[in-house]
């Protein structure tokens, strides 16, 4: 049986360690009040060489892997490995982990700085991406599979606005 | 850098930038900065709309982030003991 995403612990270890991140996707989503179920978490990672090794720090320890890719391959998690990719989809000892460069309507870490805000999870200050920021992500991916979520997200909008 | 004018080169090879420089006749160095993707309604978005359960997201929005995020990891740990529980029944 593969064990459930342990979003708490994901976050808290990279919390813990101070990795520059943004946390995009469905976890963000339910952050805000989405109800869409999520199997992984989506993270918007800075790209600086510091960075790079807080990120090794925080995961390595999980046992990082290719998601999806035959078992034995030498895949390293270390900073040259990250320097040298951009987007990984990554599975660890608790659970799966997108870690993004780079994201499509949300550029770089740097870009959607302006457009995240603090929220705070487990006694820590967690990035996450704006709601707004969501939806304007979701839209430039123009993705049919993504109109539901599309759809909710908006919803969801509409109601913090009536409150 | 000589450019011809009405020419500009790209800068940033990422072709999901938000933004890229580019070099202008003159050596002139400016941001471009694309238009953000428009948010105004869209009529497909607008159908999937009616169809969203809102008395859930009402509920969620009483909840705190963190609350918010527990329950969708009681979700996701129910998800997967369903899943592992019909593998069981089916051998």
């Amino acid at each position: 049986m593969t064990a459930p995403t342990d979003f708490a612990t994901l976050l808290q270890r990279l919390l813990s360690s101070h990795v520059e991140f943004i946390l995009i996707g469905g976890v963000a989503g339910n952050v805000h009040g989405s109800a869409r179920a999520t199997y992984d978490i989506d993270v918007l990672y800075r790209r600086t060489s510091d960075n790079l090794a807080r990120l090794v720090e925080a995961l390595g320890p999980l046992e990082p892997y290719l998601r999806g890719a035959p078992p034995g391959l030498p895949f390293t998690f270390d900073v040259d490995t990250l320097r040298r990719g951009l987007n990984f989809t990554l599975t660890t000892s608790s659970g799966d982990i997108d870690l993004l460069g780079e994201v499509t309507g949300g550029g770089m870490y740097d870009d959607l700085l302006t457009a995240s805000e603090e929220v705070p999870l487990f006694g820590r200050s967690c990035r996450c991406a704006t709601l707004e920021a969501l939806i304007r992500m979701k839209r430039a991916a123009g993705r049919p599979k993504d109109f539901e979520a599309l759809a909710e997200l908006e919803a969801l909008r509409e109601e913090r606005r009536r409150q | 850098m000589k450019l011809r004018v009405g020419l500009a080169r790209r800068l940033s090879p990422s072709r999901h930038d938000s933004h890229e420089w580019v070099i202008f006749t003159g050596g002139t160095l400016a941001l471009m900065v694309p238009e953000p993707v428009a948010l105004d309604p869209d009529p497909v978005i607008e159908a999937y709309k009616r169809d969203v359960d809102r008395t859930l997201l009402r509920e969620n929005l009483k909840l705190s982030p963190e609350e918010r995020l527990l329950k969708l990891q009681d979700f996701v740990r129910f998800a997967a003991n369903l899943r592992e529980a019909g593998r069981l029944a089916r051998g």
